[in-house]
């Protein structure tokens, strides 16, 4: 529940701010100039504000469409992460927000209108087709109650024939998309760990279970579907582990819906790394055998290709290679 | 350690006698108050004597992170006299500069916009908690510890119809004795919020290894980070015993290195 909401002045009493206080009515609402001046200064401590974050609502003035990282590809060569939200709902412990950011409220920029301008722009400007990342910053569901913007953004992939779109998420948020017809150029990929490293590391999201029964139900009502198996995270009995683990989910995928599925070791740039460490000391997954080596953290190198060969090779006797995709460093 | 700064004897006395706090020698100007888990100090009227106050409380143990508490009375056009107030918001109206306390916590009262000024005067913002102090101490505290350790709690004593002449001593302590039981709700969340037990150990932990052997302080670093990778792993409760033959500090780094290397690392129960 949100108990303080800030919204700019300048958007005060923007139709949307005002959906958005009536969702929240008990919370205590204070007017910001920019959503820097709360989400930006240098004394918080994202560890403490993660037990009660607030919601800022903010305008955005540029930046709406950018490149997306080059390991950042399902298959496209052109390739944009867009966030109309910074920051998530859930708290895992691999996740890179909480070293990106100073602050774990969750900032929400209502000018859709504008994310759309600047999206068809991009799909427009080449007849190769554009993938669009909408979870890069955030989970791209968990708030779609309070915030309805992939509501808002469905219609434009509707008409963009050349667009692609990724929902990435965590989330059993799903009614927007069960109330919509299927669309071949949305993909909802579902970001998977096995259950115990869920439990140990994805803190106030969703049950595997839950994240695969809510797969379960988009499947059958024909939305393409990706897996997002990253970060497979090492320890001692990871080939068990990940054994059952694709075995219990591709136990519940159909493979003509399934779009592709994805493939990456945890890492990290190391600045965000050594703050994570900072908030976390005491967290197992830190004490793993990383590396530390400019500009990234990732773990040790022979390692890290015994789980990516490992966990490809049972990938690849479930699902064809044209489907796989490995998320390797871009440096 | 809590650290509270209150402008007047009077906002302070309150809390001297709830919280059992014993009086320093003065100091360079300065009462001081404590006991074992609060620290008070009377900073006099002002926004540069608060800040004066928190640097030299800050002083008096410079590499402890403490919380911090700005207490005292206040004005507001409307609110009435009693009222107790979070600030969520502060402005400075010498400097326009503006701040907004975190509280990732459940508040024990209403929270408000806070105007800091420079001299007192009888006009009151539109529903804005005036004082004169806040801006300094936040400004300065959140130099020593993050924003969600540091907040501003204020007694309303004057509004539009009982005028700040009217406030004296008296009536000043009277008001934040009546609010004790924010004030002790307040210090009980931000408690809570510090309070990281993982961490306090592997601290406790390192001091009695720092007194067995010597380390230079990129070692003491070191010798940090092993003992949380240790606890990390869950392995069993570090004992200096088991490392009596290391014959120095590097001897020791590395053997602890090697055993937590070596230890198993797995999510599930064995």
């Amino acid at each position: 529940m949100i108990e303080t909401l800030y919204i700019e002045e300048a958007i005060f009493d923007h139709p949307r701010s005002r959906t958005i206080r009536e969702r929240y009515p008990n919370a205590t609402v204070i007017p910001c100039q920019r959503y820097g001046e709360v989400f930006n200064p240098k004394a918080q401590n994202f560890r403490l504000q993660k037990q009660q974050p607030s919601l800022i609502l903010a305008e955005k003035f540029n930046n709406f469409v950018l490149p997306a990282p080059l390991s950042y590809n399902i298959g496209g060569q052109r390739n944009y992460y867009f966030s109309h939200m910074l920051n998530c709902i859930y708290d895992c412990r691999y996740c890179f927000l909480q070293g990106m950011y100073r602050s774990a409220n969750y900032v929400l920029f209502i000018n859709y209108e504008d994310f759309d301008s600047a999206i068809e722009q991009v799909a427009m400007e080449s007849d190769q087709p554009s993938y669009f990342f909408s979870g890069y910053d955030c989970d791209s569901l968990a708030l779609e109650p309070a915030t309805g913007f992939i509501k808002h953004t469905l219609p434009l992939f509707q008409k963009l024939d050349n667009a692609y779109l990724e929902l990435r998420t965590k989330s059993t948020q799903i009614r927007t998309l069960l109330d919509t017809e299927s669309m071949p150029n949305c993909i909802v990929a579902f970001s998977l760990s096995p259950e115990p490293l869920a439990e140990a590391l994805e803190h106030k999201a969703p049950s595997l279970q839950k994240r695969l029964d809510a797969l379960d139900k988009l499947q059958q009502a024909g939305w393409p579907i990706g897996l997002r198996f990253d970060p497979i995270i090492y320890c001692d009995d990871y080939e068990k582990i990940y054994i059952d683990f694709f075995e219990h989910v591709f136990a519940r995928i159909n493979i003509d819906l399934l779009h592709s599925v994805s493939l990456g070791t945890f890492r990290m740039p190391q600045g965000f790394y050594r703050n994570m460490v900072k908030l976390y000391p005491e967290e197992k997954l830190f004490a793993s055998p990383l590396m530390e080596s400019q500009p990234m953290v990732s773990y040790e190198k022979e390692i890290e290709q015994t789980i990516l060969a490992f966990c490809s090779k049972k990938l690849l006797q479930l699902i064809p290679k044209e489907k796989l995709f490995l998320c390797q460093d871009d440096d | 350690m809590l650290h509270i700064v209150t402008a007047l004897p009077s906002e302070a006395k309150p809390l001297i006698q709830h919280y059992a706090l014993n009086g320093r020698q003065p100091e360079n100007g300065f009462r001081i108050y404590e006991n074992e888990e609060i620290r008070l100090i009377v900073s006099g009227i002002g926004k540069c004597a608060a800040a004066a106050a928190c640097a030299y409380l800050q002083c008096m143990d410079v590499n402890t992170k403490h919380t911090w508490l700005n207490l005292g009375i206040a004005g507001h056009a409307t609110l009435d006299v009693g009222e107790a107030v979070l600030a969520h918001k502060i402005t400075d109206t010498a400097t326009g500069n503006r701040w907004y306390p975190s509280m990732p916590f459940k508040r024990p009262c209403q929270s408000l916009e806070l105007i800091t000024r420079d001299q007192s005067k009888a006009n009151y913002d539109a529903n804005a908690v005036i004082d004169m102090e806040a801006s300094g101490f936040y400004a300065t505290a959140i130099r020593f510890n993050s924003s969600e350790l540091v907040q501003i709690l204020k007694v309303i004593s004057d509004n539009q119809t009982n005028p700040a002449a009217n406030v004296n001593a008296t009536l000043a302590e009277e008001l934040i004795n009546a609010k004790l039981d924010i004030v002790d709700q307040i210090i009980q969340q931000l408690q809570q919020l510090d309070n990281n037990p993982n961490q306090k150990n592997s601290v406790e932990i390192q001091q009695q290894f720092m007194k067995r052997w010597r380390f230079t302080i990129s070692q003491q670093h070191q010798l940090l980070k092993l003992i949380q990778r240790w606890q990390a792993k869950e392995m069993p409760p570090l004992s200096l015993e088991n490392f009596n033959n290391a014959k120095n500090s590097k001897a020791l780094l590395n053997q602890l290195a090697t055993q937590i290397e070596a230890a198993p690392l797995r999510f599930t129960e064995a």
